[in-house]
């Protein structure tokens, strides 16, 4: 009976120690005590320190609801704080001499560089997102163009009051609906840095030129930041940049470009624009070499599209026609892939599309005298892009042009 | 012995997930690592030369099984060596079993204070895990067999539904090309792996608890040929998804699966899930090296019990556990480096493939009274 309660005690005592350790009091952090990073931003001190810029959720202007409309007067949902220290991590636990609470990295959206930190170099800077536990692969990493990283935080985007959260926003689904921008977390970044031969990128942020707004986009007062472009870098320095139509040939050599619009000149009137509307794009990488010359890479690129607008009077639906309105969108795209193959063969000498790498795979015994002189052998590499178009509707119109009014100008004048 | 010190009968499907678990506990998570160190991007080939390791010393464990039916790893020495020299060297193993244990409490706990509770003393945590393994081996080896199968294929599930989860970052031209360096790193990359797979040697341990000691080969072929299968896949697939480079900057890679996985914006940050299975896979793994010390101690002192054993040795292995390695940096090399090259060719082919030639000198059949099968069993569990 003794032994039986003996028992009963012990069961108790256990069960009751388990329920002390189930609450979880060493590493309990509750909502109200955290402050979540939204975005990073990473700039150098005219002294050489480093300077970090975070953006920190307030959680509770968040919960306040909609009638407050963030950053139209009412309290804004994020704020802005920096610090300096001779490291990264140095700077971050900065902060806390004046934020009450240690900011959390779990759900960092973007990391910011500015230009000049981007051309003395970001791996030492990476480190600190690889090592701390809570830092994830999944932050998208940027270079803000000519400015400081930090202003990039204060960049205003409409719909989201969550400026981190645009920033990934517009990274990742403009990457999907335009192709002109290269989708790049750290992740993607890091594979490319520890490939002995391939180039990291990054997209660009980085206000609107004087009177680009015009050409562009309209804007509002306010959304006065974009993003797009790439960053390339050699290694991990910025060694120069990639324009909006450049990344999209670079996408097309990559075979990711998901969606957007092909802009195929007109026949009739000349000048004038067919949309091809890209439904998906497949390529990879052919290498081939003959002994005694340098290899070549051939690159079959298969695009897929539909007949988006039609704002000339070409009459592209009939077999024939369509078929050439296939061969021109193809003609298009070539000649963007293979401007981008020039601008990163002959001006940058990066490879960022992995050209070594698959010359590596297809001839490894050969690849090893190429690498020792890469920055010779890389811009004398042919690389033949070979586009097929395949357009498979035309939208639910027949395809045959609106009528109007002769020698009219329609809507799509170019200057 | 063993059979009469713990009275549990376990089937053979039961002992095959054991011995899974017993290899995959701990491997899964460091393996890539240490492997991809020397062979790169052929580190699934060296795992898959690893698993002949496992095959092997799994083989010579059935083997010494079936000419020395119904006794142990730890008793194989004494009746083949005669009583001194057997008992040092069952003693040796004893030894080994401790000292292995140790480093895998270790390595779970240095996972959990690295990526999930960094504030937590890691001391709290080498307890908890010796507390959880310790109830285990106390309730026996059918309670640890019943226990495991769930966790067992819930660790494979959860392998197979991390590389499913990241196909779209997969890219399998990563693997290429095969062989670069040619055989020879592959081969030194395959020896941190064929340590651990050749842990199959604890099949000697567990066949007296075998409701059928016959299948004891089988147990081995099936467990070497899974555990072998799974941990090569995991290797090409860190390889597909992180390139050959990448991995190496990191103390437990496969982990970092959970992070480029998002499945429509809903399905990510699976850390916890992960975590929860492979805690309880490396509780489960220390078990077993807990079980075969507490029962091996047992059966050489002449005891009657081996569950008085179980607090003294646990609180032994927390001790251990806390001094195998100052930090994780030294635990890392010990295990790639130091671990491997002693307990391959010593505990796991050299000292068993010398009992076994013994045994076959010997004629094979064993020495009178040394051998008796043990009965289906034993009255009088505590």
């Amino acid at each position: 009976m003794g032994r039986r309660l003996a028992h009963l005690a012990a069961r108790t005592l256990l069960g009751a120690a388990l329920g002390l350790a189930l609450a979880g009091c060493w590493n309990r952090r509750e909502v109200n005590e955290v402050a979540l990073v939204s975005a990073a931003a990473i700039d150098r001190t005219p002294e050489g320190r480093t300077r970090v810029t975070i953006q920190l959720i307030k959680p509770a202007a968040l919960a306040g609801g909609g009638d407050q409309a963030p950053g139209a007067g009412g309290p804004r949902a994020i704020f802005k704080v920096a610090a300096t220290g001779n490291t990264l991590f140095e700077a971050v636990r900065h902060l806390n001499h004046y934020v009450p609470r240690k900011p959390e990295w779990n759900h960092n959206n973007v990391i910011v560089f500015s230009e000049e930190v981007a051309r003395s170099g970001v791996g030492d800077l990476l480190d600190f997102f690889l090592r701390d536990h809570e830092a994830r692969l999944d932050q998208w990493i940027l270079v803000a163009r000519g400015q400081e990283a930090a202003a990039a935080l204060d960049a205003h985007w409409e719909l989201e009051p969550n400026s981190g959260v645009a920033m990934r926003l517009i990274y990742r689904r403009g990457a999907i609906n335009t192709g002109e921008i290269a989708p790049v977390r750290l992740y993607d970044f890091m594979l490319a840095l520890t490939s002995p031969t391939r180039a990291p990128l990054a997209a660009v942020i980085r206000p609107f030129l004087p009177g680009e707004e015009r050409a562009g986009l309209e804007t509002r007062p306010g959304t006065t930041w974009r993003i797009g472009e790439a960053a390339v870098f050699r290694k991990d320095r910025l060694a120069g940049w990639l324009s909006d139509r450049e990344v999209r040939g670079l996408q097309w050599l990559r075979g990711k470009v998901v969606s957007g619009i092909i802009r195929v000149p007109c026949q009739n009137p000349p000048g004038e624009g067919i949309g091809v509307e890209i439904l998906g794009s497949r390529a990879r990488l052919v290498p081939e070499w003959r002994a005694g010359e340098l290899p070549a890479v051939r690159v079959p690129i298969r695009v897929f599209g539909k007949l988006g607008d039609l704002m000339c009077r070409d009459d592209v639906a009939r077999p024939g026609p369509f078929a050439r309105l296939a061969e021109r969108t193809a003609g298009v795209v070539l000649a963007e892939a293979e401007a981008t193959l020039r601008r990163l063969q002959r001006e940058l000498g990066a490879d960022p599309l992995g050209i070594g790498e698959a010359l590596h795979r297809a001839f490894p015994r050969e690849f090893k005298g190429w690498k020792e002189r890469w920055d010779e052998v890389y811009p004398r590499v042919r690389v033949i892009p070979e586009v097929t178009v395949e357009l498979s509707q035309t939208g639910i119109s027949v395809g045959k042009p609106v009528p109007r009014a002769p020698g009219g100008g329609g809507a799509g004048e170019e200057p | 012995m063993i059979a009469r010190l713990d009275g549990g009968r376990i089937s053979t499907w039961q002992a095959v997930l054991l011995m899974v678990i017993q290899v995959a506990g701990t491997s899964f998570l460091v393996i890539p690592a240490a492997t991809m160190k020397y062979a790169g991007a052929d580190a699934w080939l060296a795992s898959l030369a690893a698993t002949l390791a496992g095959l092997g010393a799994g083989w010579i464990a059935a083997a010494l099984a079936r000419r020395l039916p119904g006794l142990s790893l730890v008793e194989y020495p004494v009746a083949l060596l005669g009583r001194l020299p057997g008992q040092a060297v069952a003693w040796l193993y004893v030894a080994w079993f401790l000292l292995s244990d140790s480093t895998v409490i270790r390595q779970g706990a240095e996972l959990v204070t690295a990526h999930f509770l960094p504030e937590t003393p890691v001391a709290v945590l080498l307890a908890s895990f010796v507390l959880l393994a310790g109830l285990a081996v106390h309730g026996g080896i059918e309670v640890m067999a019943r226990a495991n199968a769930p966790v067992t294929l819930l660790l494979l599930l959860s392998i197979f539904l991390l590389m499913v989860f990241s196909v779209r970052e997969a890219d399998l031209q990563r693997l290429l090309p095969v062989l670069e360096g040619g055989w020879r790193p592959v081969l030194r990359g395959a020896v941190p792996p064929a340590g651990w797979l050749a842990q199959d040697v604890m099949l000697g341990m567990l066949v007296p608890c075998l409701r059928r000691p016959g299948d004891a080969g089988k147990v081995n072929t099936i467990a070497s040929l899974l555990t072998g299968t799974a941990l090569t896949l995991i290797a090409a697939w860190t390889v597909a998804a992180f390139g050959p480079a990448l991995p190496r900057l990191f103390v437990f890679p496969v982990l970092l699966f959970t992070h480029i996985i998002s499945i429509a914006d809903i399905l990510e940050r699976l850390d916890a899930v992960v975590l929860a299975v492979w805690v309880m896979g490396v509780a489960l793994k220390a078990a077993i090296w807990y079980w075969s010390a507490c029962t091996g101690m047992a059966c050489l002192l002449g005891l009657r019990e081996y569950r008085p054993l179980v607090i003294p040795v646990g609180l032994l292995l927390v001790a251990l556990a806390s001094l195998s390695a100052g930090n994780v940096v030294e635990l890392s090399d010990y295990l790639g480096r130091v671990w491997s090259q002693v307990s391959l060719p010593v505990f796991e082919v050299g000292i068993p493939l010398l009992l076994l030639a013994l045994a076959a000198l010997r004629g094979g059949r064993p020495r009178a009274g040394a051998g008796r099968r043990p009965p289906a069993r034993e009255a009088g569990r505590w």
